[in-house]
């Protein structure tokens, strides 16, 4: 009867309750099952407990909660005083920054008019000191910000104010207004340029197409919020003093001198009354910076740069940011700069300081080593003492840096491994005691020097011990990527813990193309973790990272069955030295229609069955390796290409065409 | 699939269509099968079965169009029309024929039981059989991880236990078991949009 005829529905008593709760549906809709959608939408007010945390001209700066985002922003009004007429050059200030998307320029993110009818834009709030506050602490000699901000991190700063006034240059936006009260410095690192209030469109288009209408230079005339004087007296270039001449990138290269000028002697270049101070900017009354603090220590080359960004012509300034930039970096990176105008003195003493840690290694180990570093040394010196000779422009002189580097790598591994190498090397391999035994003995002999600090500190945070890390790269003075990175995450989590898979695939990105230090953190984590699931997400993020490319991955793992299918296009590597995907202990591996062209794995790897076919796959070798290899897919041409045949007696070999 | 609720009319508005010609097809499709259900339920196993099913799905029919929403649930309305339909059935054959010896056995026992009781046996039938069919609905919308995680959610299983048995996190547990259970109820909504009359 019934039965035959009427399927029956499986009956799932669990389910039965469900009812009421759908039956109530309507009423408890977004409550309860879209708790942040019903809140999102019960928002009216979007920004929330206004605080006014500065004034400057016209504007007022509120700290405001936006209720929307869960987040608090800093948001910009004119003063309830202020005329209509700024109403507009208020908004285009808004939509001028808005343009310029660089990490380094300050964000906005929302501009509008509010009930009253007045406008309003809303920006990163920002934290921490700005640069201006950061250099009067400086003056005073505070000394947890001058142990904090030694003269290679303000340079480091500089670097990156000069990043993000390149790229508005590069979209024909001058600033007009750079002084360090205008830059923010966050706790970790961050740099933002702010206040583009004063902002101009170049006359010209440049190459990129913008919104002609929005960058249209009648529409942001050079109307300013802030008065009658277009800038700051002490940090205005001559020709906005004078006006009587066309501003352009070179206005800012004076700005950018004038903030190089305050990061070596902590002051401002002119000082006195307002009238003395422009009348001093006419004359280029500016005394050199280590004429102006003869107390500190001012790198010769610095002062020549710093003074030449300031020239009263602009003629005689760098012609644009970029120069500028390259100069300081110059001098980071230890090689004389061109306003230093150097001589052979400067060349040798620059090389010693560049390959000191090189000598001061192989001084520390075998008596042969030494020897080979004082060829090394003088092999080098000649070349040097040539390029001196030559007046090498700054491409070759960087050309030889590399080439020097180069040589210096080959000495190394010649005549005994550098320090770092060895615990790199101990790292890979797993020994991480070995690593760290290595590095005490080496701190034991020079406890200050900031290469063994430094690698001591990259040697836990490869650990994910950020704050034993931290510790070691505060004694290191050494500031960069990593270093801001080991900040953040010491706060977030114990030592002892392994950061989640998220966390820790968060960290690659944040690493300035360092794979091989991505790669011990990788392979170091396999280690300790021992949930496949998480182990994959972090395989996945890492190959990200090495796959640039790779912009529709396919990865699919199943832990129980030890199958891991690899896919997309793009996917070129999947590990250097010791791969990385042997912590899935894969067992069914599917390459086919990557990209990759080797795999490497330890011989005796438990692979069973390999799939790379249609991939650039031809090494006969690692194949060979593979002693637990029962099936194997490849391509026609891989087959006939890598004389397959001799391995059928043991592998099956499926051929696809 | 998942769109088709928001289209779909409710069976009543469509039953009171006239140019709607399938309404009838498909009124048939969804109540017999839980009619048979109750049936079955209720040990009602009389050889006039197909019968009584066909009266009852005529009296359910006719009378959907006097439900009136304001004045009660559906499901509680629905079991008093079958409860009547169905002693209707078995009063006109009683007079028709002699019942066999174990369907008046049963129709006793039914009798004896207080009128409320069946209807709320019905009622209770009712949800548990639209959300089954809801469940099977979900089947098409999940993978297969998010309906296990779901299910060892059912069973009351702890979000760490279910974790560890499907070697997933925590969180995932969460937003999976969430996800499905919102989707859920809406499904049970639509099919009770679908198949019941709710004004």
């Amino acid at each position: 009867m019934a039965e035959n005829d009427h399927p029956e529905v499986p009956i799932d008593p669990r389910v039965k309750e469900f009812y009421r709760l759908a039956e109530e549906y309507d009423q408890v809709d977004a409550r309860e099952l879209n708790p942040s959608l019903h809140s999102l939408k019960m928002v009216s007010q979007r920004y929330q407990t206004a605080e006014l945390i500065a004034e400057g001209g016209m504007k007022e700066i509120f700290k405001v909660y936006d209720a929307r985002a869960k987040r608090h922003l800093a948001m910009a009004m004119l003063r309830s005083d202020a005329p209509e007429d700024l109403f507009d050059p208020f908004i285009h200030e808004a939509w001028l920054t808005a343009l310029l998307a660089h990490p380094n320029i300050i964000t906005i993110h929302d501009i509008g008019v509010n009930a009253q009818g007045k406008p309003y834009f809303t920006m990163d709030l920002k934290e921490g000191d700005s640069l201006r506050e950061l250099i009067e602490k400086l003056h005073r000699g505070d000394r947890e910000t001058l142990k904090r901000y030694p003269l290679e991190a303000l340079l480091q700063i500089f670097i990156k104010i000069c990043d993000a006034i390149s790229y508005a240059h590069s979209i024909n936006v001058l600033h007009l207004d750079l002084k360090p009260a205008n830059i923010q410095i966050g706790d970790f690192g961050q740099v933002l340029v702010c206040d583009w209030g004063m902002g101009k469109v170049l006359g010209k288009t440049g190459e990129l197409e913008l919104d002609r209408q929005l960058l249209n230079p009648d529409l942001l005339s050079s109307v300013t919020l802030y008065g009658e004087l277009k800038g700051t007296p002490g940090n205005m270039a001559p020709e906005q003093v004078l006006n009587q001449q066309e501003l352009d990138v070179r206005t800012d290269v004076y700005g950018l001198g004038c903030i190089l000028y305050s990061l070596l002697t902590y002051l401002r270049p002119l000082s006195g009354t307002t009238e003395e101070i422009l009348q001093k900017t006419k004359d280029g009354a500016i005394v050199p910076p280590d004429k102006r603090t003869p107390e500190r220590v001012i790198p010769k080359a610095l002062d020549a740069v710093a003074m030449k960004a300031l020239a009263t012509d602009p003629a005689k300034r760098y012609a644009s940011v970029a120069a500028l930039r390259k100069e300081v970096h110059r001098y980071l990176t230890g090689f004389a700069t061109e306003a230093e105008n150097a001589g052979v003195f400067t060349q040798m003493n620059l090389f010693y300081r560049r390959n000191k840690r090189f000598c001061i290694t192989v001084s520390c180990l075998v008596l042969i080593g030494l020897a080979g570093a004082v060829w090394a040394f003088i092999q080098l010196s000649h070349k040097e003492q040539a390029a001196t000779g030559a007046r090498l422009d700054a491409e070759r002189m960087l050309a030889l840096y590399e080439a020097g580097q180069d040589e210096l790598n080959v000495l190394g591994s010649r005549y005994d491994d550098s320090v770092t190498t060895i615990v790199r090397r101990y790292q890979q391999a797993g020994n991480f005691m070995q690593a760290e035994k290595v590095l005490r003995v080496a701190l034991d002999e020079d406890a200050d020097n900031p290469t063994y600090l430094y690698e001591m500190g990259l040697h836990f945070f490869t650990m994910q011990r950020f704050n034993a890390a931290r510790a070691y790269f505060n004694r290191s003075g050494i500031e960069d990527d990593v270093v801001e990175v080991t900040r953040e995450y010491a706060a977030l989590k114990a030592d002892a813990e392994l950061l989640t898979p998220e966390q820790l695939v968060a960290v690659f990105p944040r690493l300035t193309l360092n794979i091989p230090l991505e790669l011990r953190m990788v392979l170091y984590d396999q280690r300790e973790r021992l949930n496949l699931s998480g182990r994959a997400k972090i395989v996945k993020g890492y190959l990200q990272v090495l796959n640039p490319d790779w912009t529709d991955p396919v990865f699919e793992y199943d832990p129980e069955k030890g199958s891991l299918k690899l896919g997309g296009s793009g996917l070129q590597k999947v590990g250097s030295t010791s791969s990385v995907l042997a912590g899935l202990q894969p067992r069914y591996l599917d390459l086919s229609g990557t990209e990759i062209e080797n795999l490497q794995f330890e011989s005796g790897y438990p692979i069973e069955v390999l799939d790379i076919s249609h991939t650039r796959f031809k090494n006969k070798r690692s194949l060979r390796r593979m002693i637990h290899l029962r099936e194997l897919t490849v391509s026609r041409e891989q087959y006939d290409n890598m004389n397959l045949s001799q391995f059928s007696d043991r592998i099956r070999i499926i051929v696809k065409d | 699939m998942g769109e088709e609720w928001n289209t779909r009319k409710s069976l009543l508005r469509r039953a009171k269509d006239p140019s709607d010609e399938e309404a009838w097809t498909d009124f048939v499709g969804y109540y017999e099968n839980f009619i048979y259900h109750i049936l079955r339920r209720m040990e009602l196993n009389t050889e006039e079965c197909d019968d009584l099913v066909q009266d009852i799905l005529l009296k359910l029919w006719k009378n959907l169009k006097t439900y009136d929403a304001e004045k009660g649930r559906f499901r509680t309305w629905l079991g008093r029309v079958v409860r009547h339909a169905a002693y209707d059935y078995f009063d006109k054959v009683k007079t028709r024929r002699k019942l066999l010896e174990e369907e008046r056995a049963m129709v006793e026992i039914i009798r004896a039981t207080p009128a409320s009781d069946v209807e709320r046996l019905i009622e209770e039938e009712w949800m548990q059989y639209m959300t089954s069919f809801a469940l099977e609905r979900l089947h098409n919308i999940f993978s297969g991880e998010a309906i296990n995680v779901f299910s060892l959610s059912l069973d009351g299983l702890p979000a760490d236990e279910i974790a560890k048995q499907l070697n997933l996190t925590r969180d995932s547990v969460y937003t999976l078991k969430n996800r499905v259970k919102a989707r859920f109820i809406k499904e049970v909504r639509a099919v009770m949009d679908e198949v019941e009359y709710n004004g």
